[in-house]
């Protein structure tokens, strides 16, 4: 095994779970998900040696495979009749996860480059011009984007929500 | 007062066990290399052409990955009536029923299913595509020449098979059969000749300048997506990206489906602000309106507007998509 390799090996075995949940956020299904990692990482392998910042391409190419499979064919007719992500919470007593499936409950009913531009910032901690670099976007865009997320997501979970970089744009 | 990011972090918990490891993005990655190394140099065709296509003719015939380039001849759909039948039959070959379930202003596609099947959505084996006159599919990774299918070229595309149905006309098929039978059906596809697109309901009132831009059929139902006049622009600017509505704003969804995702089907109307506004409808179906940045006042005008057909579950009583929905819906071109 080379270097590059075992640095690759390395490198997959630290993000991939975070990835996956990146993906996760973005597409609202685990195997879509899974599959948008395979498919950004698999790049990342073939460009592996020229590559300056592995986690922002990994971050940008994770995404964008995960709205890409929100807009397959098959995906998007299941969509018709159901998200993957839960539609109604069940509340079962607990609140850590009633909490959970709430938010996901929310995320699905934001448009796919919505939810990716709220995911890239508020979890990833991306700034408006880094998050418009990684959906190649308008800065424009991310922050009306930012501005209807959050809003959206305020109405259907509450007011009680805080967003710590919504000062920012 | 909760945090954006720990909701954010506590949603994606309690993830399934992942079906990949290490292991498997390396050898999928050392696949990619090698593919792309066998297949350089049609690679650099399938760019060099695309672009020109791309650059030169917004809305010309498709870009068939490989020189010659088409010509650049302006071939803007007419959507007047047959805009809205599908551009090819149903057809069956041994063992599979192929059925056509989507129009949208790119293509008609058809699902495929294993003969004497029910036609449920996760009974699907593949899905047929062809794209419309001037649709240039997004391909991206390796292309690999195969035998021409019915004359025409043919090429994979990962695991698609794509193949030129008529002259710069291109579809494609991919699924989870085997890439034998991927090219059986191929080569049973027939284009020309399709039927009206359908839908199980009638819509009485829309908001001024949505056009209807996508007709979905299935066992569960009847799907709509209609976007502004403005949206429509764009997406027909940008052929092959399947913008559709999830990158458009205010896409207006009305649906007629069986419903399979646990929420209430209440008798009567109910709107729930930013939630959309859901009913039940004969057969146990559930008619539902959902609207991006619409008022819940306008989304109940709509939905109040909206019949279902008696009964959703006989496809013979549903209406084709073009008498369904006010003329001013209706596409009349595209420029």
């Amino acid at each position: 095994m080379s270097d590059s390799e075992a640095e690759f090996r390395t490198f997959v075995a630290a993000r991939m779970e975070s990835l996956r949940g990146l993906a996760y956020l973005t597409c609202g299904d685990w195997q879509a998900a899974e599959d948008a990692v395979m498919a950004a990482l698999s790049k990342l392998y073939v460009k592996w040696s020229r590559v300056e910042n592995p986690d922002a391409y990994a971050r940008t190419a994770v995404v964008r495979a995960a709205i890409d499979e929100t807009r397959r064919p098959w995906w998007r007719r299941e969509r018709a009749h159901g998200h993957a992500m839960p539609d109604r919470v069940v509340p079962d007593g607990a609140p850590v996860v009633d909490e959970r499936l709430r938010m996901r409950a929310a995320l699905s009913r934001l448009p796919a480059k919505q939810r990716a531009v709220i995911v890239l910032r508020f979890l990833e901690g991306l700034n408006v011009q880094e998050t418009a670099a990684a959906l190649k976007c308008p800065e424009g865009t991310v922050k009306a984007y930012t501005s209807r997320g959050l809003d959206a997501l305020r109405q259907i979970l509450g007011t009680e929500l805080e967003a710590r970089h919504e000062a920012a744009f | 007062m909760k945090q954006l990011s720990d909701l954010l972090r506590e949603a994606k918990a309690d993830a399934p066990p992942m079906r990949y490891d290490v292991g498997d993005v390396v050898a999928l990655g050392r696949r990619r290399r090698n593919r792309r190394t066998a297949t350089w140099a049609v690679a650099v065709a399938v760019v060099v052409a695309t672009a020109g296509v791309a650059l030169v003719v917004p809305r010309g015939p498709a870009a068939v990955p490989t020189p010659p380039v088409a010509s650049p001849t302006s071939v803007a759909p007419s959507a007047t009536g047959p805009f809205y039948n599908y551009s090819f039959r149903g057809f069956t070959v041994p063992g599979y029923r192929v059925t056509p379930s989507r129009l949208t202003l790119d293509s008609s596609l058809a699902t495929v299913f294993k003969a004497g099947s029910s036609g449920l959505e996760q009974e699907a084996q593949a899905s047929v595509e062809a794209y419309r006159p001037g649709v240039e599919p997004r391909i991206e990774g390796t292309v690999t020449e195969t035998e021409p299918i019915n004359g025409h070229r043919a090429f994979w595309n990962d695991d698609l098979l794509y193949w030129e149905y008529a002259e710069g006309l291109l579809a494609s098929v991919g699924g989870k059969v085997s890439r034998a039978e991927l090219r059986t059906l191929a080569t049973a596809f027939v284009p020309g000749r399709g039927q009206p697109s359908r839908v199980a309901m009638k819509v009485g009132y829309l908001p001024a300048g949505y056009r209807l831009v996508t007709v979905s059929e299935s066992f569960s139902g009847s799907y709509v997506e209609l976007v502004p006049e403005a949206g429509v622009r764009t997406m027909a600017s940008r052929p092959g990206e399947n913008l559709t509505t999830m990158t458009i704003p205010g896409e207006l969804a009305i649906a007629v489906t069986i419903p399979r995702d646990g929420l209430p089907n209440p008798a009567k109307l109910t709107c729930a602000d930013k939630g959309g506004c859901r009913v039940a409808v004969g057969g146990g179906y559930r008619l539902s309106v959902n609207g991006e940045g619409m008022t819940t006042a306008e989304l109940k005008k709509i939905a109040r507007a909206v019949v279902a057909v008696t009964d959703p579950g006989k496809a013979s009583t549903w209406l084709d998509a073009d008498e369904a929905f006010p003329t001013s819906a209706l596409l009349t071109g595209i420029k």
